[in-house]
């Protein structure tokens, strides 16, 4: 154990740790919102702790049993797309629900909601 | 990179928050149109921000907020109360509208006159066998109309048992299903913020008012507490207590505990009250003056009668009308076998003549009761009656816009604006779209500590 308490014991509890948080983010991620908002933030909460824990772990030079860990977050990086696809759909149906209701934010990460006007002066060619 | 993880933790507890306000706004959304449901609101809480202190500031849930007002709701009950007991009264009085026909010749009115008519033509011609049959037939007649009024009361009061009784079996169904309600809350608490429960739990306890003048108290566990006139309890926790009816006693109804004890007196409102007050006040009350009006012009008659001397001169035997004081003067109020020819007429020391007649025939004139001769006081009684019935009418009248109004003041406080949600929706979705921000971030941040890693 170092003087701040972490040690290379840290790196396999880090691991189990991003492991069980990707698994629920993946689980969580795929139900309709907003059921699943509250499981999918906590695990990825729980994702960003363990990033900066590993970075922490990193730039202080406590690189021993780290392979574990490495193998998760290369897990966890193939399934990010994935990831990002369901939320995307998850943002998607709440932008229709709220468009339901005759309202929305008109923007987002994904531009305006399918069918939506555009304002402004489209640029032709 | 971890001042960047302090903020994506504060977007996912905005975002957290934001899942339960969508979910209050799903309901409200949903029983925007629910009798008796109160707008909810998610409550939120600005949390401390100091970094180095591990304080990331933000935003946190501060609870569900149930709008439902006790005061409007409390309001909304008393009314519903006095509404029930106009309504229950109103409906009960206008069966007395067809008994108290005021109307021309018809009815107990138009009996007396006819019958006090019959007389001044006896006075004309007094040996007359004719006319005095016709004495005879009207006096038949006469007896005939205070019986059909006595019935109408008695039937009345027999109408306002059976509307007692249902209605106490409708008060009993509704504690049924309060103590039901109850039960669900003791065994799960969670149950207390389903605001579907909670709105059919107020709808009862408004079914409840209107019976009965009911005082509700909320205890700590969401179970209610009802108590008749605030003294007899009627619902507690998972249990209830029934009432029944007592119509064993021919003058009066009571209401009994679920013991049996008489609770009648602690009525102050609602349909049981009007029910039990038309019944044991008002028309025992009506029934006393018709048979008071029976009783004086039966005496008054008989009296002069039995003074007289019939066709052939000889002396009265009996009155011409006869009755059963304990039973009922209205309603026993008989013609007794006297004859055309034996209808003493006449003075017994002037035969033949028409002074017995022409007093009867005064009798019409005559101050008999409480200053009034029979048939003003037959039309003072119609026409208290009529008052009776027309400010029943109008007390209705009036409770029913009271109500309205309680409810039109309860609904600007705790409806829901569909307006006020869709600007919930808009915040959803809004989160949503910041939570895929929040995963590219992540998602970059994954590749840096993956190049630290390899």
């Amino acid at each position: 154990m170092n003087p701040e308490g972490a040690g290379p014991a840290c790196w396999p509890e880090l691991a189990a740790r991003l492991h069980a948080a990707a698994t629920q983010a993946k689980a969580a991620a795929r139900l309709a919102p907003p059921s699943g908002a509250e499981a999918l933030l906590e695990s990825l909460n729980t994702v960003s702790a363990c990033l900066c824990e590993a970075e922490r772990l990193c730039r202080s030079g406590l690189l021993e049993q780290k392979e574990e860990f490495r193998r998760e977050l290369e897990q966890w990086a193939a399934d990010a797309p994935l990831l990002r696809a369901w939320v995307g759909a998850s943002a998607a149906l709440a932008a229709g629900w709220a468009a339901a209701a005759g309202v929305g934010a008109g923007y987002g990460p994904d531009g305006g909601r399918p069918g939506q006007a555009r304002g402004g002066i489209r640029e032709l060619g | 990179m971890g001042n960047l993880f302090v903020s994506l933790r504060n977007a996912a507890g905005a975002m957290k928050v934001f899942e339960r306000a969508a979910g209050v706004v799903q309901s409200n959304v949903a029983n925007a149109s629910t009798p008796g449901y109160a707008k909810q609101v998610q409550v939120l809480t600005a949390m401390p921000m100091d970094l180095d202190r591990g304080l990331p500031g933000g935003v946190a849930s501060g609870g569900t907020l149930n709008l439902r007002n006790a005061y409007a709701e409390s309001t909304v009950r008393q009314r519903l109360s006095a509404s029930g007991f106009a309504d229950e009264r109103r409906a009960q009085l206008e069966q007395l509208e067809p008994l108290y026909d005021i109307g021309g010749d018809s009815g107990l009115g138009g009996a007396i006159n006819r019958f006090f008519q019959s007389f001044a033509a006896l006075t004309v011609a007094p040996n007359d066998l004719a006319a005095r049959q016709t004495v005879i037939d009207r006096a038949d007649s006469l007896a005939r109309a205070f019986q059909s009024m006595a019935s109408g009361l008695t039937q009345a009061a027999r109408s306002a048992e059976q509307a007692l009784e249902q209605r106490v079996a409708q008060l009993n169904r509704t504690l049924e299903e309060i103590a039901g309600i109850n039960s669900i809350f003791r065994q799960d608490y969670r149950a207390q913020d389903d605001p579907g429960l909670q709105a059919r739990l107020h709808n009862l306890l408004e079914d409840l008012s209107e019976l009965a003048d009911v005082t509700v108290l909320r205890r700590e566990d969401g179970t209610v507490s009802a108590y008749l006139g605030g003294q007899t309890m009627l619902t507690s926790s998972d249990r209830f207590f029934p009432l029944s009816v007592d119509t064993s006693n021919p003058g009066r109804v009571d209401l009994l505990d679920s013991q049996g004890n008489v609770i009648t007196e602690q009525l102050s409102g609602g349909r049981l009250q009007a029910l039990v007050d038309v019944r044991n006040n008002v028309l025992p009350a009506e029934q006393a003056q018709i048979d008071r009006l029976a009783q004086t012009l039966a005496d008054q008659v008989n009296g002069l009668l039995l003074a007289g001397a019939d066709l052939g001169g000889n002396p009265a035997t009996q009155g011409l009308f006869a009755y059963n004081a304990s039973l009922g003067v209205a309603r026993t109020l008989s013609r007794t076998s006297m004859t055309a020819a034996e209808l003493p007429a006449a003075d017994p020391l002037a035969p033949g003549g028409n002074a017995v007649a022409v007093q009867v025939a005064e009798l019409a004139q005559a101050k008999l009761i409480d200053g009034y001769s029979l048939v003003q006081f037959y039309a003072v009684r119609a026409s208290a009656a009529g008052r009776l019935i027309a400010e029943g009418r109008e007390a209705a009248g009036v409770a029913g816009q009271l109500v309205q109004q309680a409810r039109q003041f309860r609904e600007e406080i705790q409806r829901v604006s569909l307006d006020e949600e869709a600007v919930v929706l808009m915040q959803v979705q809004r989160a949503y779209e910041a939570a895929a921000q929040m995963i590219r971030v992540l998602d970059e941040m994954t590749q840096t500590v993956l190049g630290l890693v390899r």
